[in-house]
C-alpha cells in the first residue's frame, strides 16, 4: 500500500516543471518546423514565422507530393527498416546470447574482434571496392546486409543477457536443454525491453540513413526517403556545389525541406508509445528456487 | 522498301530489348558518360538537347551517374571506383587532369586530327582552350568549352544592382564614386527610405562570397593577380588589401553593410528583398535582374536596377567580375572506351555549327523560333518560372565540350538584367578573369598544405578585423610575418612557375 | 551430463597435461552451439569489416584510385608529417578533444539523470508523451537542426535574441564569437540527443526487479532514496559501459553540423580535425590523407578504451572485455 504524502506531491511538482521544460525545448523546433511547412516561403525566410503558421501554403506540399519518387522511396524506407531491423536483431541476438556467456571459450577473443570496427574503418574508397566486388551495386539486399551488425548494439544486447541471473539457465539445463532452445524459451521473453530497444535503436538508424544507400543504389526506384531529402537540402542550400556563387535563382526553399522533414518524421510519432508497452518488469517468479 | 523498315523494326526492337544498364558494356550507338557536377546537374536521358543529338548523330548517350548522390566528389569516387570506366568522361579540370595523370584518360590529339575537324577549329579559334586543356606531358586529353561564346574575352557576369526607388525617395543620384557610394549606404540606413519608421534597412548584402565584391571598390585585389612586373601576387597580402579592410570594417560598424552578412547565405537576396530592407548589392546580371520583376507585385514602387560601377578610390572605373570563355568543365575520352572513332566523331558534332547552335537555343520550334532571321525564344521558355537559364539548363543546356552564345542567354534576360549587362559591356571596363595555373603533380605536393594552412589563417583575420574583433593595422606585421612562416613566399614561386609555364604556351 | 557451474579439479590433476587437453575438449563441445550461433555473426565481420581494412594501408600511400590500392605507391609517414606539422594540428585535436569532453561531462550525466526524472512520472501516458517528444529531435536531420540554429541565434530576428532582449539583455551575435562555438554545439547535440539516449536507460529500469524497491520502501526509504540506492546500481553496468564506448570517440566530430555553424574568426575553438580534413580535401579527393587522420583518431580511442575498460574492471567488475 503507497501512501502519497505530502512530500510526494512537491516532488511531483518539480518533476513536472522540469519535464514541461524539457517538452518545450525539445518540441518548439520541430513545431516550428511544422507550423514552417505549412506556411509561405517568403513568410518562413523573413522570420515572420514564430509560434503559427503564417500565409497558410500548401505550395510545399504540393511541391513534396510531385517530387520524383517520393512515395517509392517512403515505401523502400519502410521496407529497409522493417527488415533490415529483423536482419539486424537475428545476428544481433544469437552474437550478443553467445557473447554473454562467461563460459564461452575465447570470449575475450571474439569481444575484441568486433570492438576493433568501433575504432577503425577500412575507408569509403576501399569499402565502396569491398561492395563493389561483393556484387552489391544497385542491389537492395545489400541495404539489409550493410548495416547488418552494429558494435555498440550488439555490446548492450549482451549487457541485457548478462543481468539476467545463470539461476535461469541452471534448471533448464538440468532438463537437458540445448543453448538455443535456453535462448528462444527463456532468455528472450524475459528480455523484451532489451529486445525492443535495440530493435527501436536499429530501426531509427535504418530510417536516417542515407550515406550508402545514395552511394550504392544507383536506380531511383530503390533509395530511400532519406536521399531524397538530402538532395532536397542541397538544392536549397547550393552548399555542396563547387560554383555556389553562381547565376541562379534558389531551387527549393526552406519550406519544402521542413515539409519533407514532416512526412519522414510523422511515424516516429507513433513508434515510441508502441515500443514502451514493451517495457514491463521481466517476469521472474517461480523460474527458479528462492 | 518493305525490306528496310523491317530491318529498322528489328533494330529497333533490338535497342529497346536491351535495359539501360548503369554499368558499361554499352550496345551498338550507344555511349556511356559520366556526368556529374555542381552537386546537382546530373545528366538526363530526358533532357531534349541531347536527345536531339542523339537523332542528329545515331548516338545514344546512357548516364551513368546516379542522380541521387547529391555530392559531385562522392559520385566522382564511386566511377573511379568502378572496374570498368564509361566512355565518356565529363567534369572539372581539376578532375580530369587528375585522371589524365592517373591513365584514366587517352590522348585526343590524333584523334582530333583524324575525326574532328570542328573540334580541331575550336582549338584554333581558341588558344586558351587549348592552353587548359593540354597536360604537362604536351597531350590533350579533354575538350573544354564556352557557354557564353568565345569571341569574346571578357564578357560581364556581375554587376551593382540598386534601389532606384529610395535614391529617388531620398533624392539621391547612383554613385558615381566610392564616397558618393558612401553617403548613399548611409543615407539608406539613416534615412529610412522603406518608410516604416525602424532603422531596420540592410545598405549593402551580398550572398555566399561576403564582402568579396567590395575589395575593387578599394584597390585591393582577393586573389592572384599580374604585378607590374607580369609576376603573380595573392592580392590578400599586399597593401591595398590592408587599406580595403580598414575601410570596409568601417563600414561595416557604422551598419552599412549586412551584419549577418557572413550567415545570411544563398537566399540573401530573397530574403532581403521580399522583406525591402535590403538596398545594393553586387551579383550575377540576369539571376538578380528577375528580383525587379518578382517584388514589384509585392512592394509599393519597387524599382531594383543596375548602376554601373563606382570608380574606385584611384578613381578607375573597373569591374572585376567577368565570365571566363571557357566554363572550366570539359569531357574526355576514357581508357576502356571501345568505341574510340565513334566518340570522337560525336564530339565533333558538338563544336559543328549545327551542335552549337543546338546547344545556345535548343531546338527549333520547341525553344526557339526564327522570326526575320533572328532567332528568338519562344514565349514557354521566355515565362519559365525560374528564369530561361534554369529552364533551359533543365532541357539539356549544360556545360560540355561545345561553344554556345551570350547572345542567347541575352534573350532570357528580363528588362532590367539586359539594360545592365549591355551597359557593362559598351562600357568596356569589364575586366578578364583570372584563371588559376594547372600545376605538376610535384607543385601541387607541395603546395596543398601551405596552402591550405594559408587560406584557413588569412579568413580569419579578415573575417575578425571586418567585424571588427581585431584591428587590420594592430596585427598586419603578425599577419605578414605569419604569412611567411606558413611558406607564401615558397607558393607563391609555384604559382608563378605554373603560371609562366602555361603562358608560354 | 552438463552443468553450469565449473567442474572441481583437484589441485594435483591440474598440472596435468592430459586432463586439461581434455578439459579443453569437452569445454569447446559445449560451446558447439554457441559457436553455431556465432557463426553468421562472425562472418558479417570478416566479410564487411575485415575483408577490406587492407584500404587502411592507404593511410602510407599516395592512393590512386586508377592504379588501385595496391598499386598506388608507398610514400610512409607522408600524410601523418603533414597532419601533425601543419601549424594547426595542435589547435584542432586540442578542439575535437574538449567538445567531446564537455559534452560527455554535460550531455551524458543529463540523459541519465534525465531518464531517473522520467521514472518518477507517476502517470503512464504523460511519461510516454513526454518520452516521445523528447525524442523526436533526434530525428530531425544534423542540416536541417543546424540551419535552425543559425536561424534562431541571428542577431536581428533570431527568436534566442528577441527573448534576451525582452529580458532586458543584449542582442549577441553568438556565431562569430569563439567563446560560445563549443556550448552552443554540445546544447546542439544535447537536444538532438538526450532524449533518444534516455531510451537505453529508461529500458535498462524497468528490468530492475520490482522486489528490490520494496525491500526498499519496507526500510523506510523515500523516492530519492529508492533512485539512490535501487534504480542508480540497477543501472550502474549499462551507464559504465555507455561511458566506455563513448570514450572510444573521442576524437570524432562530425564535419556536417560544424561546417554550417562555424566562421572562419570562430575557428579557433571551432575548427576540428573532421572539418580541417574537408577543407583540405575539398580541393581534391585525398583519400590518403584522411585515412592516416582516421588512423590517428582510432588509435586514440583505442588506448582510451582498453584504459578505461581496465580501470573499471579494477575498480567495479563491469568491463567490455
Amino acid at each position: 500500500m503507497v501512501v502519497v504524502t505530502k512530500k510526494d506531491h512537491v516532488i511531483n511538482a518539480v518533476v513536472y516543471l522540469i519535464l514541461a521544460i524539457v517538452v518545450i525545448i525539445s518540441i518548439y523546433p520541430v513545431w516550428y518546423i511544422t507550423v514552417a511547412s505549412f506556411s509561405s516561403s517568403d513568410a518562413v525566410s523573413t522570420g515572420k514565422v514564430v509560434f503559427w503558421v503564417k500565409d497558410f501554403s500548401l505550395e510545399a506540399y504540393k511541391n513534396v507530393i510531385n517530387t520524383k519518387n517520393i512515395w517509392i522511396s517512403y515505401g523502400n524506407t519502410v521496407f529497409y527498416s522493417v527488415f533490415g531491423t529483423l536482419v539486424n536483431m537475428i545476428l544481433t541476438v544469437l552474437g550478443a546470447y553467445a557473447l554473454s556467456k562467461k563460459w564461452l571459450k575465447g570470449r575475450r577473443f571474439f569481444t575484441i574482434f568486433i570492438m576493433v570496427s568501433m575504432w577503425f574503418s577500412p575507408g569509403m574508397m576501399a569499402s565502396y571496392i569491398n561492395y563493389r566486388d561483393l556484387g552489391m551495386i544497385n542491389n537492395r539486399w545489400a541495404i539489409l546486409l550493410i548495416g547488418a551488425v552494429s558494435t555498440y548494439n550488439v555490446i548492450l544486447m549482451r549487457s541485457f543477457f548478462e543481468s539476467i541471473p545463470d539461476a535461469m539457465e541452471e534448471s533448464a539445463l538440468i532438463d537437458g536443454a540445448t543453448d538455443f532452445k535456453i535462448l528462444f524459451k527463456i532468455y528472450l521473453p524475459l528480455s523484451k525491453a532489451a529486445l525492443m530497444t535495440i530493435s527501436l535503436y536499429y530501426f531509427v538508424g535504418h530510417w536516417n540513413s542515407y550515406f550508402w544507400p545514395m552511394v550504392l543504389l544507383q536506380d531511383e526506384t530503390k533509395i530511400p526517403l532519406q536521399v531524397v531529402l538530402k538532395k532536397l537540402v542541397v538544392q536549397m542550400n547550393g552548399m555542396y556545389s563547387e560554383k555556389a556563387n553562381m547565376d541562379y535563382t534558389v531551387v527549393s526553399r526552406e519550406t519544402v525541406v521542413y515539409a519533407t522533414m514532416v512526412i519522414a518524421v510523422a511515424p516516429m510519432l507513433f513508434i515510441y508509445p508502441f515500443v514502451q508497452k514493451f517495457f514491463v518488469k521481466g517476469v521472474m517468479l517461480g523460474a527458479v528456487k528462492g | 522498301m518493305k525490306k528496310r523498315i523491317l530491318a529498322m523494326l528489328l533494330v529497333a526492337v533490338m535497342l529497346s530489348g536491351c535495359s539501360a544498364t548503369k554499368q558499361t558494356g554499352s550496345k551498338e550507338n550507344e555511349l556511356t558518360m559520366f556526368m556529374h557536377f555542381f552537386g546537382y546537374c546530373v545528366y538526363d536521358e530526358d533532357w531534349p538537347i541531347f536527345k536531339k543529338a542523339s537523332e542528329l548523330t545515331g548516338v545514344k548517350i546512357i548516364g551513368t551517374a546516379s542522380e541521387s548522390i547529391s555530392d559531385s566528389s562522392q559520385a566522382w569516387n564511386t566511377m573511379i571506383a568502378s572496374k570498368v570506366l564509361p566512355d565518356i568522361i565529363h567534369s572539372t579540370y581539376s578532375n580530369l587532369s587528375d585522371l589524365a595523370d592517373m591513365g584514366g584518360l587517352i590522348p585526343l590529339e590524333d584523334l582530333i586530327e583524324k575525326y574532328a575537324p570542328n573540334v580541331a577549329k575550336f582549338f584554333e579559334e581558341c588558344p586558351e582552350a587549348k592552353r587548359d586543356a593540354t597536360a604537362d606531358d604536351g597531350h590533350i586529353y579533354f575538350i573544354p568549352g564556352s557557354l557564353s561564346g568565345i569571341d569574346r574575352d571578357a564578357l560581364p557576369s556581375k554587376g551593382w544592382f540598386i534601389r532606384t526607388d529610395w535614391l529617388e525617395k531620398l533624392h539621391l543620384e547612383a554613385p558615381k564614386n566610392v564616397d558618393e557610394m558612401y553617403n548613399v549606404l548611409k543615407a539608406f540606413k539613416t534615412k529610412d527610405p522603406n518608410g516604416n519608421g525602424l532603422q531596420d534597412e540592410i545598405p549593402y548584402f551580398a550572398r555566399q562570397e561576403g564582402i568579396q565584391d567590395l575589395y575593387q571598390l578599394f584597390g585591393a585585389e582577393y586573389t592572384w593577380h599580374e604585378d607590374k612586373n607580369g609576376n603573380l601576387v595573392y592580392g590578400k597580402t599586399e597593401e591595398e588589401f590592408r587599406n580595403a579592410i580598414r575601410q570596409i570594417s568601417k563600414w561595416f560598424k557604422e551598419g552599412l553593410i549586412d551584419s549577418e552578412i557572413y550567415s545570411r547565405g544563398q537566399q540573401a537576396r530573397e530574403q532581403l528583398l521580399s522583406s525591402n530592407t535590403g538596398g545594393m548589392t553586387h551579383d550575377w546580371f540576369s539571376s538578380t535582374g528577375k528580383y525587379a520583376d518578382t517584388y514589384a507585385k509585392n512592394i509599393n514602387g519597387f524599382k531594383w536596377e543596375a548602376i554601373l560601377p563606382p570608380a574606385d578610390i584611384n578613381g578607375v572605373v573597373k569591374e572585376v567580375a567577368s565570365r571566363s570563355i571557357l566554363h572550366g568543365l570539359g569531357w574526355g575520352i576514357s581508357k576502356d572506351n571501345k568505341k574510340i572513332e565513334e566518340t570522337m566523331k560525336y564530339f565533333d558534332f558538338w563544336m559543328s555549327e549545327q551542335g552549337r547552335e543546338l546547344l545556345a537555343y535548343g531546338i527549333e520550334g520547341v525553344h526557339h523560333k526564327v522570326v526575320n532571321g533572328e532567332k528568338v525564344f519562344t514565349d514557354e521558355v521566355l515565362n519559365a518560372k525560374d528564369g530561361v537559364p534554369t529552364y533551359m539548363r533543365n532541357q539539356g543546356q549544360v556545360e560540355i565540350g561545345s561553344v554556345g552564345s551570350i547572345d542567347a542567354e541575352l534573350a532570357g534576360m528580363n528588362e532590367i538584367a539586359r539594360k545592365g549587362f549591355l551597359a557593362y559591356d559598351e562600357g568596356g571596363f569589364v575586366r578578364k578573369q583570372f584563371n588559376a595555373p594547372t600545376f605538376t603533380e610535384a607543385e601541387n605536393d607541395a603546395k596543398k598544405d601551405k596552402w591550405n594552412n594559408i587560406t584557413t589563417y588569412i579568413s580569419e583575420i579578415e573575417q575578425k578585423c571586418v567585424l571588427g574583433i581585431e584591428d587590420i593595422d594592430a596585427v598586419w606585421d603578425t599577419y605578414i610575418k605569419t604569412l611567411k612562416d606558413m611558406g607564401i613566399d615558397e607558393v607563391t614561386e609555384i604559382y608563378n612557375t605554373a603560371y609562366k609555364r602555361q603562358n608560354n604556351y | 551430463m552438463k552443468t553450469s557451474s565449473e567442474v572441481v579439479i583437484e589441485p594435483l590433476e591440474k598440472n596435468n597435461k592430459y586432463i586439461k587437453k581434455h578439459r579443453l575438449k569437452t569445454d569447446l563441445i559445449r560451446c558447439k552451439q554457441l559457436y553455431i550461433m556465432l557463426v553468421p555473426f562472425v562472418l558479417w565481420y570478416i566479410l564487411f569489416f575485415y575483408k577490406p581494412l587492407y584500404g587502411l594501408q592507404i593511410a602510407f600511400k599516395d592512393y590512386n584510385p586508377i592504379q588501385g590500392i595496391s598499386n598506388s605507391p608507398w610514400v610512409g609517414l607522408k600524410h601523418f608529417k603533414a597532419f601533425f606539422t601543419s601549424p594547426y594540428a595542435w589547435r584542432i585535436i586540442r578542439n575535437t578533444f574538449t567538445i567531446n569532453i564537455m559534452s560527455m561531462c554535460t550531455v551524458f550525466p543529463l540523459t541519465v539523470i534525465f531518464a531517473l526524472i522520467l521514472n518518477e512520472v507517476p502517470h503512464k501516458r504523460i511519461k510516454s508523451f513526454v518520452q516521445t517528444a523528447s525524442y523526436l529531435p533526434h530525428f530531425i536531420s544534423t542540416v536541417i537542426v543546424a540551419g535552425l540554429v543559425v536561424s534562431f541565434l541571428s542577431p536581428s530576428a533570431g527568436i534566442i535574441n528577441v527573448l534576451l532582449s525582452k529580458l532586458g539583455f543584449e542582442k549577441q551575435y553568438f556565431l562569430i564569437k569563439p567563446e560560445y562555438f563549443k556550448p552552443i554545439f554540445v546544447a546542439m547535440g544535447g537536444w538532438q540527443n538526450i532524449g533518444f539516449g534516455s531510451i537505453i536507460y529508461t529500458s535498462a529500469i524497468s528490468s530492475i526487479d520490482d522486489t528490490l524497491y520494496e525491500a526498499a520502501r519496507i526500510d523506510g526509504a523515500g523516492r530519492f532514496r529508492q533512485m539512490w540506492h535501487v534504480t542508480l546500481p540497477g543501472i550502474l553496468p549499462t551507464i559504465t559501459l555507455m561511458f566506455i564506448m563513448r570514450l572510444g570517440n573521442i576524437l570524432s566530430v562530425g564535419y556536417e553540423a560544424i561546417i554550417l555553424l562555424y566562421q572562419p574568426s570562430t575557428y579557433e575553438t571551432a575548427d576540428v580535425i573532421s572539418t580541417f580534413v574537408y577543407r583540405r580535401g575539398m580541393i581534391d579527393s585525398d583519400f590518403s590523407f584522411a585515412t592516416a587522420v582516421g588512423l590517428f583518431n582510432g588509435f586514440v580511442g583505442l588506448i582510451l578504451v582498453t584504459l578505461a575498460n581496465r580501470i573499471s574492471r579494477k575498480v567495479s567488475d563491469i568491463a567490455v572485455w
